[in-house]
């Protein structure tokens, strides 16, 4: 089967579009017949394979996106330098218009392609884009796999009513135009660009003294953008303080937006070299990307030794094989019997890795960095008066061949809210507060009411009856 | 071209260089751009200029072209990048031959493109790290404690497990074969740094787990 077009056009587009381009523009020549023939290779190669990657593979052998690219330059290039000469003996206002045109022509640029992606970004085109996956989904699925499914008519049945039901809850769900408007929006790169063209329409100027102007304000560099680079850094650290999710990564943009800045203050004329910055930014990353991972996997190691014990727990409870995942099993009662015998021999070969790797048992988790944060930060699953429970009347059991004592089951079927009459005390009932913290910068940056119409409102735990985490009475913290 | 055009230009030649003075990191450029700079405030006028420029403005590019390269070596080579660190090489390796500056950036972009696959089949060998869970995950089925009833169960759940990495890798050899004639899957260059560092386990820990995956993929 051949690569299916929806795909081979995402690639073969963007080439297409720059020959078409070059047409339009008259661009003819050595370079402009070496990219044709080069597309026409890349549209062979799409015709042949029948697999994406065996496609991209070939594509990267004979490096037809670099020969591609190559040529599209010396195109350009060779029609600039021709413009350039026909002007014969030196003309300087002609050079300086050239200058200014080709600046007008890059804000017109980045104007269009901004008006291309937010157009893109609106959803409009949304209900269009689910048809065409579908359809893909048709083409390429097969045909019996469909069929179990309930074929390919209940399929897209069921997908659309599920996104006519997203769209009613989050009429923003396929819009990302306000994100877009903040993140992407081209003006900030603009402004400099239009300085420039200013600062060469001023009466009098000369092209000369406008090369040597750009340099001396830093404008040259601002049109390169520097402005947004540094924003990208701001914008990283606020999401970073935001979520909330490591000490590390608020650590690693706060670095890199000082970095930014103190470059910018030694740098002759205010703005960073490119490069310079490039390898300074890379050094903050390297410096903090082992840490952060190290981070992350001590806490979801002790995330899911505290699992190990909720599930372990759980399934000794009557109404344990009336819910998920025991209710899944061809027979739930046995699911709940299996969990019962293998859980603590899991358990308990998790918690020797945890000490090989990390030198820490069980009960050190509580004491470590990583746990005091999640708490702090609202981001731990269990509420304080469960995670008690769980370290002082289950982890005492949970060991191979042992089970739960009775009385304990009682207490700890007690959390778990089984009935709509019932509280849940398992659950941290300040856990919504993390999405809220994340919804109001949401809301800050993209404007009020975003987080709500494009994810709806941030679910709370209505059920919840345990008091909230108290840190300063949680006897197995830290000194 | 009249005078005082010309002492513009001279002007802005002058800045030219003046932006790469005192930064070391760019010594060779503010030493063409220097170069450059001197000859136009030596002539009088154009013609004399254009007489005497030679190819000092594509020395220019070459010197950038080298500056940069210079300081993505040191970068590469401080962070023990012994593969990413080969682009800056081959560049500097070929610089000087060039007296073109498109030709020049051709050979750049075409480097860099190279590399940047070189790059990307390296690191497909961290799909050791990837796996580093996994691995655990079917030893920790495969030792646990549990009564007889149980224990050809959480067996086929550590057979499975491992059937799934071997697989995994697998599938990784037969795509990146499409990038790469004959690419196999090294797991030891994860313990060179610019892998390893990316581990938060001792060196013993490492090649424990390396010694586990190799029998899982070669079973």
């Amino acid at each position: 089967m051949p690569i299916d077009p929806m795909m081979l056009d995402a690639i073969l587009g963007t080439f297409r579009n720059m020959v078409e381009d070059c047409r339009q523009k008259n661009i003819s020549g050595e370079h402009f017949d070496n990219m044709c023939s080069t597309f026409a290779r890349m549209e062979e190669l799409g015709a042949q394979h029948s697999d994406l990657n065996a496609f991209n593979g070939q594509i990267m052998q004979e490096n037809l996106y670099g020969t591609f690219s190559n040529h599209y330059s010396k195109a350009l290039c060779q029609q600039a330098q021709q413009q350039s000469s026909e002007g014969g003996n030196y003309d300087d206002a002609f050079l300086l218009k050239q200058g200014l045109d080709a600046l007008r022509q890059a804000i017109q640029r980045l104007r269009d392609n901004y008006r291309e992606v937010m157009q893109m970004a609106s959803g409009t085109n949304a209900q269009h884009q689910h048809d065409q996956s579908m359809g893909y989904i048709e083409r390429n699925i097969d045909k019996e796999l469909l069929s179990k499914a309930g074929g390919i008519d209940a399929l897209k049945k069921q997908t659309q009513k599920s996104f006519e039901e997203t769209l009613q809850k989050t009429p923003d769900a396929y819009d990302s135009t306000a994100e877009l408007k903040v993140l992407q929006d081209p003006e900030p790169i603009i402004a400099p660009i239009q300085s420039l063209i200013e600062l060469g329409e001023q009466p009098g100027m000369t092209y000369p003294r406008f090369l040597r102007l750009q340099i001396e304000q830093g404008l040259d560099k601002a049109a390169e953008g520097s402005a947004v680079t540094r924003s990208s850094y701001v914008t990283s650290l606020e999401f970073a303080q935001a979520l909330n999710v490591s000490p590390h990564y608020i650590a690693q943009y706060t670095r890199q937006v000082e970095r930014f800045d103190e470059m910018a203050a030694a740098a002759k004329f205010g703005v960073p070299q490119s490069r310079e910055l490039q390898w300074a930014m890379d050094d903050i990353f390297r410096e903090h990307e082992p840490l952060i991972i190290k981070w992350d996997r001590q806490r979801s190691f002790w995330e899911n030794l505290l699992d190990d014990l909720y599930s372990w727990s759980l399934s000794y409870c009557s109404f344990a094989p009336h819910i998920q995942p025991w209710s899944l099993a061809k027979n739930p009662v046995e699911a709940t019997r299996h969990t019962q015998n293998t859980q603590p021999g899991i358990f308990r070969e998790r918690e020797k890795l945890f000490l090989k790797y990390f030198g820490m048992t069980f009960m050190d988790l509580f004491k470590h960095e990583t746990f005091a944060w999640e708490v702090t930060h609202h981001h731990v699953t269990y509420s304080q008066v469960f995670t008690e429970f769980l370290i002082e009347k289950i982890y005492p059991h949970c060991s191979p061949f042992k089970h739960l004592p009775g009385e304990i089951i009682e207490e700890r079927a007690s959390f778990y809210k089984k009935d709509r009459n019932c509280k849940d005390r398992e659950l941290n009932p300040l856990l919504h507060l993390r999405a809220e913290t994340f919804k109001t910068y949401y809301d800050r940056k993209f404007g009020e009411g975003r987080y709500l119409s494009k994810f709806g409102p941030v679910e709370k735990n209505e059920a919840a009856a345990a008091p909230p985490w108290n840190w300063e009475t949680f006897k197995y913290r830290a000194g | 071209m009249s005078d005082p055009l010309w002492k513009e230009y001279q002007a802005y030649y002058r800045t030219r260089a003046e932006r790469y003075a005192e930064n070391p990191a760019y010594a060779h450029t503010y030493r063409a751009e220097k170069n450059l700079s001197d000859l136009v405030q030596s002539c009088e006028e154009p013609q004399d200029f254009k007489d005497r420029l030679g190819n000092m403005n594509e020395l220019c590019a070459n010197a950038l072209i080298k500056d940069e390269s210079l300081m993505e070596k040191s970068h590469f080579e401080k962070h023990q990048e012994h593969i990413r660190i080969q682009s800056a090489v081959t560049i500097l390796e070929k610089v000087d031959d060039y007296t073109q500056v498109m030709d020049l950036i051709t050979m750049v972009t075409n480097v860099i493109q190279q590399n940047g696959i070189a790059v990307s089949l390296d690191e497909a060998n961290r799909q050791f790290i990837y796996d580093w869970d996994y691995i655990d995950r079917a030893e920790i089925y495969a030792k646990a404690e549990v009564p007889d009833k149980y224990k050809s169960d959480m067996q086929e759940s550590a057979t499975q497990m491992r059937r799934a990495i071997a697989e995994s890798v697998r599938t990784l050899t037969a795509d990146l074969q499409h990038w790469h004639q004959g690419w196999k899957i090294n797991p030891e260059v994860n313990m060179e740094y610019r892998h390893r560092r990316l581990l938060p386990f001792t060196e013993d820990q490492i090649r424990e787990q390396l010694a586990k995956f190799n029998a899982i993929i070669n079973a």
